[in-house]
């Protein structure tokens, strides 16, 4: 066990100790190594003004991913490699992106300018032959409030795309490896007034839980690193989990998805792309390239928002959650998991382990809907999850799950007990549309009106039926009626602008 | 293309010619500056350009040709500064970290309304971190009644209120410290909604007159207003007489009500500084627009000389208008500084930022147009209310009092306090509201005269630099292709809209600098003015290598510090008007003793010599040349030196007539795609047609028009401050909730520009920043409605708005 943090920054080794451990990555980087290119705006993760790249070691390589360093603490990245802005340059002169960032004006006041930069090397450290699309999903999570990004998409069309270089390039992978990897197995314990621990088996894990059960769990910090800045929290003890091998990875076993609670949004998104693209679809729009490299499909459900976007689709499709804690593991049905707003089954000594998504089978059909008032990095005001398995062109089981209506994700029990075993037509879903409108009791808030999400979810069947079917048949006055529908935003992605936020190699 | 336009267009051509007696001059003024009457490019590069005469003082350098003559100025230039902003080398005043220096926090009120009883530190003083503590005796930002000047704490307005700040060797701790103040306050009923604060008996924000001092950059409304209840104003302009006869005389009327929302700036950077006071001298590295408006403010509240307090802005990373003067946290943390003997930081987080520091105000118009049958207007009328919060200059007539010809305008402006937080200027303050109603009312007055929106605008706007940038844009967004109202079939309708900006050409004359070239060929550039992001220090930079026959990467710009020469504050659009005749009259003054010191040594006399190409030669013998290197070696002295100041407007009512010819203008084309199933708008593609006079970055005047149409389509679908009735608070303090656009809400921007000249400066060139953002979200609403064929009167239009205006039409149909 060690008492120290091992990071390295711009190729620097870097042993942090007692209180600094406790520092977000921002601060140590702006504070303790005066690297004030990585800008703080915003504090949530909303802006990308503090985006770095973090490089964690699989097996003897560095795979590099963005992160917004405000809401990352250092207790989580143990044994990884920070590249900031500062680090960024070819030998001291500008690399090819910052020198299409001057030739095209991509900078006006400047203070969002490194942030931007960091997130279209990362995309180059992807891909090389990008188009305007390409450069604008990259950039989702960085906002500018000076430039109407215009200049800043003509500057990444205009990088000279022969003389980049990888990030393993500049910063040769052998010697931070080989130490990252003697160091990686070890697990970390600081106290100063707080105390963290950093565990590397699920059985330290669940014994630091069991001896500290008000110990708050912490996977990409996407949730916590937000609170906590907000002042929501401040925990005495901390259980950083970024460490632990055995939560990670995604396979599909048993016909269903098992995803390791480290599992990343990010890794998701690339997973699901072809066992369930419903699932892919929808995660595309979840948060922004830095936030899904960090987010946790874990956190997601330990988080349990009533309008978490990864959640929906457990349920409609009867998904599990598996708990392990000092007396073994479990799996919970996902609609006997909480119990209330933000409450669970989970024991104080239990930690989500797993969590697992049956795929649908033939004649099932799974549709998923996001619905916000931006379609990019924008928290849901809706959400809707709805599976169906057909008999003919009758109705034989549906599971339909709202999110956004009520304090916790609401399986609507009324809606499906009329639709099984009706016919599937426009009208048997638009009547099913007026139960579900009676069955929810949204509230109004900033992302929406009751009365609009009464509306969403009255029309939602409906699209849904459109969606299906492909035809908006037997009903002259159409979907379009100019109540509302959803957005669907899981129905329009444009195929050219995939794969830029999942990793780097 | 030019053809078009010819020289008989009406109205706004510069068809008076100046009445200056012809005296017999060489026109070539470069060979004689020394003479007091001038010959200047006057008109529309590409369209008309005539030859006319100014008298000029003495001083003044000679005119400059058209840009297409200039070797630099007018030349697409990259930032001269780009290189530290992109590496992350670049240092804000977020980033200043000077040794010992503390972090200080504000502590806010908790309450919307509220007399404070008192005020318990004894807490806060016993942490172990607190090094000092002081508390404001008023708001500075917002108004202020007469009679509570007398007290010794702030009335509180609003939540979120600078009352004091703390101090501690960390930002956590001074966070934490700041949370050990109690106050106890007296409650007082409030009101956040202004349709509620105007009702007679609302709760009363302010007893008694109130004023809020205005800072350089505007906020503040006009003084001496009467007052009833919440209700400061009306402010009237024109005769409401004259305008009702008028009416009566109109063929078609139209009348419309809008509704606009407040706006919050949203710079990257927060308000803030770090304040170090020393026994003889402050230092202040300020985040602002104005570090000559700091330096006053603090050396006014704390009783020093000018000369005794030092403001410096290196990089500043925007703001939009909200930042001048020294502010409560200004005020705040030099305070700190002083008692706690060491250097303060105070940097707003995000949630004072949208609180505290200034906004957009909002608007509820009532707009009345009256024209004959051929388009032509007799008879406009405005009447707005709009609130500021606790602050004063909600007005929204200025588009409709001064962009089109109308024989009787009328408007009224009234404030509408609320227990909100004060507004401040913010790009082109009152006139994105204003155009929003207007251009709004105008294309509904073209549907009703079955006119081209276009056509009627040629008709009523004399201006000859928006003619040009109608035709301009027109062809660039495919005008001609433009389909009726709501013509698409399908969910999803495209729809294209215009619309049309007036700002002022506004300059300051408080407006100097140095120029200076030493023996080792460096050329420095010294000013007080700042960069605000807008690119003035790449623009300095090309004045003077054009001047110098040098590149703009010779010249050393060094700037944002008030130990150089007074500068002019960045607002308004002002500081490019300002600041760069000067720079071109010290550099020539410059490039006088310069060509003095070298001509002996290349054997002829100094007016002689020609400097081009980074050359020194006889201009009869270009072969015999000098490096301009070589040349400063030849100086007799280390340093020549210069001294630049700002002329009046040469002639000031000279130049082009008309009614639009007195500003500037920019028309603004888009395309719109609405979603009718889920009310979804995005702007595909934005068509940006502006002038400055003559653009002396081309490149940086884009980024500033790019700027205000990102602005502009930000506001009106997405941003919206959201006050809670109950509790006052504002509850979408954050850039989650508080939606700005992204870059995937962004369209492709084609900004265009024309080269206007009118022969009032040695450069001629005006400001952009603000007339870039005042037409983009009526061009939005026009494109909206000619995609729908509904008019969405308020914004932000999100979906739930555009679902039920269509909602409401259908029912209005059946
Ligand atoms: C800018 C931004 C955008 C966002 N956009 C979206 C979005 O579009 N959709 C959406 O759904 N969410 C969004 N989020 C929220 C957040 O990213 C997700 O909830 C994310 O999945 C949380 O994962 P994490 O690993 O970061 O969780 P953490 O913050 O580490 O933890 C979240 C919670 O889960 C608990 N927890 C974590 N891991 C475990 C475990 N293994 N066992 C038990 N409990 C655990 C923690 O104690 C904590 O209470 C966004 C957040 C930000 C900052
Ligand atoms: S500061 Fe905004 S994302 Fe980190
Ligand atoms: S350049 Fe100012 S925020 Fe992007």
């Amino acid at each position: 066990m060690r008492d120290f943090l091992i990071i390295y920054v711009n190729g620097r080794r870097h042993e942090v100790r007692g209180r600094r451990a406790f520092q977000s990555l921002s601060h140590f980087l702006r504070y303790d190594l005066g690297l004030i290119g990585t800008k703080v705006v915003c504090a949530e993760g909303d802006c990308g003004s503090c985006t770095v790249f973090v490089g964690r070691h699989e097996g003897d390589k560095l795979t590099y991913r963005t992160v917004t360093s405000c809401i990352q603490f250092l207790y989580q990245l143990d044994c990884t490699h920070i590249v900031t802005i500062e680090g960024l340059k070819y030998d001291g002169q500008l690399n090819p992106v910052q020198q299409a960032m001057v030739k095209c004006q991509g900078s006006q006041c400047g203070f969002c300018t490194p942030g931007i930069v960091v997130s279209m090397c990362a995309m180059f450290e992807k891909k090389r032959d990008v188009n305007a699309d390409d450069l604008r999903g990259a950039l989702v999570g960085n906002l500018c409030r000076c430039t109407g990004y215009d200049s800043i998409v003509k500057s990444g069309l205009a990088v000279d795309t022969t003389t980049l270089r990888r990030l393993d390039d500049l910063y040769p992978p052998d010697a931070i490896v080989s130490d990252l990897i003697k160091t990686a197995g070890e697990s970390v314990r600081v106290t100063d007034q707080k105390t963290f621990f950093k565990a590397v088996t699920i059985d330290e894990a669940a014994r630091f839980r069991a001896e500290n059960p008000d110990c708050m769990i912490i996977s990409g910090g996407t949730d916590v690193g937000v609170q906590m800045n907000k002042c929501l929290r401040d925990p005495r003890s901390i259980l950083s989990l970024a460490g632990m091998q055995a939560l990670r990875g995604i396979e599909v076993k048993d016909d269903a998805i098992v995803a390791g609670a480290n599992a990343t949004i990010a890794e998701m998104e690339a997973f699901t792309r072809d066992v369930l693209p419903e699932y892919s679809r929808l995660l595309y729009y979840f948060g922004s390239p830095p936030i899904k490299n960090a987010a946790t499909i874990g956190g997601n459900v330990g988080n349990g928002s009533p309008i978490a976007d990864s959640i929906p689709a457990i349920y409609a499709m009867n998904g599990e959650v598996e708990l392990v804690g000092t007396s073994g593991s479990r799996r919970v049905n996902i609609h006997d998991y909480y119990t209330g707003y933000k409450k669970t089954v989970q024991k104080p000594d239990e930690l989500i382990a797993r969590v697992i998504i049956p795929l649908p089978k033939a004649g099932e059909t799974l549709k998923l809907y996001k619905i916000s008032r931006r379609k990019d990095l924008d928290i849901s005001a809706f959400t809707a999850a709805i599976w169906m398995r057909h008999r003919g062109n009758s109705i034989d089981d549906v599971r339909i799950v709202y999110g956004g209506v009520a304090a916790n994700i609401l399986r609507l029990r009324q809606t499906e007990d009329f639709l099984r075993g009706q016919a599937f037509t426009l009208s048997n879903l638009q009547h099913a549309g007026k139960i579900a409108r009676s069955e929810v009791k949204p509230i109004s808030d900033v992302r929406g009106s009751a009365d609009y999400r009464l509306q969403l979810g009255e029309n939602i069947l409906t699209k849904f039926f459109i969606d299906v079917s492909g035809t908006t048949s037997g009903n002259g006055n159409g979907w379009n009626d100019g109540n509302g529908n959803g957005n669907g935003n899981g129905h329009s992605v444009d195929p050219t602008l995939e794969g830029i936020a999942g990793e780097v190699h | 293309m030019a053809e078009k336009t010819t020289t008989e267009a009406p109205a706004a051509a510069p068809t008076e010619k100046p009445p200056v007696p012809q005296a017999a001059l060489p026109k070539n003024g470069a060979e004689k500056p020394k003479t007091d009457t001038q010959t200047y490019p006057v008109g529309i590069a590409g369209v008309k350009i005539e030859e006319e005469e100014r008298k000029v003082p003495a001083t003044e350098a000679p005119p400059l040709p058209i840009n297409e003559k200039l070797a630099v100025i007018g030349k697409p230039t990259p930032r001269v500064d780009g290189r530290a902003k992109v590496t992350g080398a670049a240092k804000y005043s977020a980033d200043i970290n000077l040794p010992g220096m503390l972090f200080a926090k504000l502590i806010t009120s908790t309450v919307p309304h509220a007399i404070i009883k008192s005020i318990d530190t004894s807490a806060a003083e016993k942490h172990p971190a607190f090094r000092a503590i002081h508390m404001l005796d008023r708001d500075r930002s917002a108004a202020q009644t007469e009679e509570e000047k007398k007290d010794n704490w702030p009335r509180v307005r609003y939540v979120g209120q600078p009352l004091g700040a703390v101090c501690a060797p960390t930002q956590a701790h001074a966070d934490d410290i700041a949370r050990l103040v109690k106050i106890t306050y007296e409650q007082k009923p409030f009101v956040v909604d202004p349709d509620k604060a105007k009702e007679p008996n609302a709760p009363i924000i302010f007893q008694g007159n109130a004023e809020q001092a205005g800072t350089a950059g505007g906020g503040g409304g006009p003084k001496d207003v009467k007052q009833n209840g919440n209700v400061r104003g009306p402010v009237a302009k024109g005769e409401a007489d004259k305008a009702e006869i008028a009416f009566n005389s109109a063929d078609v009327t139209v009348e419309l009500d809008f509704r606009t929302q407040v706006q919050t700036h949203c710079a990257l950077e927060t308000h803030g500084l770090v304040a170090d006071w020393k026994p003889d001298m402050l230092t202040v590295w300020a985040s602002t627009q104005g570090t000559s408006s700091v330096r006053d403010e603090l050396a006014a509240v704390f009783n020093l000389k000018k000369s005794q307090v030092r403001v410096i802005t290196e990089y500043m990373g925007g703001g939009f208008g909200a930042k001048f003067g020294a502010g409560n946290y200004g005020v705040l943390a030099t305070h700190l500084s002083k008692k706690a003997n060491a250097p303060v930081r105070l940097m707003l987080d995000r949630r004072e930022e949208h609180l505290c520091v200034g906004n957009r105000p909002s608007s509820i118009q009532k707009l009345k147009i009256g024209a004959k049958k051929d388009g032509t207007l007799v008879a406009m009328r405005l009447q707005s209310y709009g609130t500021a919060g606790v602050g004063t200059g909600a007005g929204a007539s200025g588009p409709t009092q001064n962009l089109y010809t109308c024989p009787a305008i009328y408007t009224e402006d009234s404030d509408v306090f609320t227990n909100a937080g004060p507004s401040s200027a913010f790009r082109a303050p009152g006139h994105p509201q204003g155009a929003f109603s207007l251009e709004q009312g105008i294309d509904s007055l073209a549907e009703k005269l079955k006119m081209d929106p276009l056509a009627l605008r040629d008709k009523i706007d004399d201006s000859e630099a928006r003619r040009e940038e109608r035709r301009i844009g027109a062809e660039r967004i495919g005008w001609k292709d433009r389909k009726p109202a709501g013509s698409d079939a399908g969910p999803i309708k495209r729809g294209i809209g215009v619309a049309q900006a007036i700002w002022y050409r506004i300059m300051n004359r408080d407006s100097h600098c140095d120029v200076r070239i030493t023996q080792d060929g460096s050329v420095e550039f010294l000013s007080g003015v700042q960069d605000i992001g807008t690119g003035i220090r790449t623009a300095l930079a090309q004045i003077v290598a054009e001047t110098l026959g040098l590149k703009p990467t010779d010249i050393t710009v060094k700037i944002g510090d008030t130990n150089y020469p007074q500068g002019p504050n960045s607002g308004g659009s002002v500081t490019t008007n300002s600041i760069s005749p000067v720079a071109r009259n010290a550099a020539w003054a410059a490039r006088e003793q310069f060509l003095g010191q070298v001509a002996p040594a290349l054997g002829v006399s100094a007016d002689e010599l020609e400097m081009a190409d980074g050359r020194v030669f006889p201009k009869n013998n270009p072969n015999q040349s000098l490096t301009f290197k070589q040349a400063a070696k030849k100086m007799k002295v280390e340093q020549v030196a210069a001294r630049g100041d700002r002329s009046d407007d040469y002639e000031s009512k000279k130049g082009p007539r008309g009614k639009g010819a007195g500003g500037l203008g920019g028309v603004q084309f888009c395309q719109v795609a609405v979603d009718t199933s889920t009310g979804h708008i995005k702007v595909e593609k934005v068509v940006a047609v502006h002038d400055c006079g003559r653009p002396i970055n081309p490149m940086g005047v884009k980024s500033q028009v790019n700027g205000g149409v990102i602005q502009g389509i930000s506001y009106a679908l997405f941003e919206n401050r959201i006050l809670d009735r109950n509790t006052g608070v504002m509850v979408n303090t954050n850039l989650e909730q508080y939606k700005i656009a992204g870059s995937r809400e962004m369209p492709e921007i084609d900004a265009q520009l024309i080269e206007q000249y009118w022969g009032k400066s040695s450069t001629d060139a005006a400001g952009i920043g603000e007339p870039a953002t005042v037409a983009t979200a009526a061009c939005v609403a026009n494109a909206v409605y000619n995609a729908i064929g509904v008019r969405i009167t308020q914004i932000p239009m999100t979906p739930a708005v555009v679902l039920e205006a269509l909602a409401s039409k259908q029912k209005a149909s059946a």
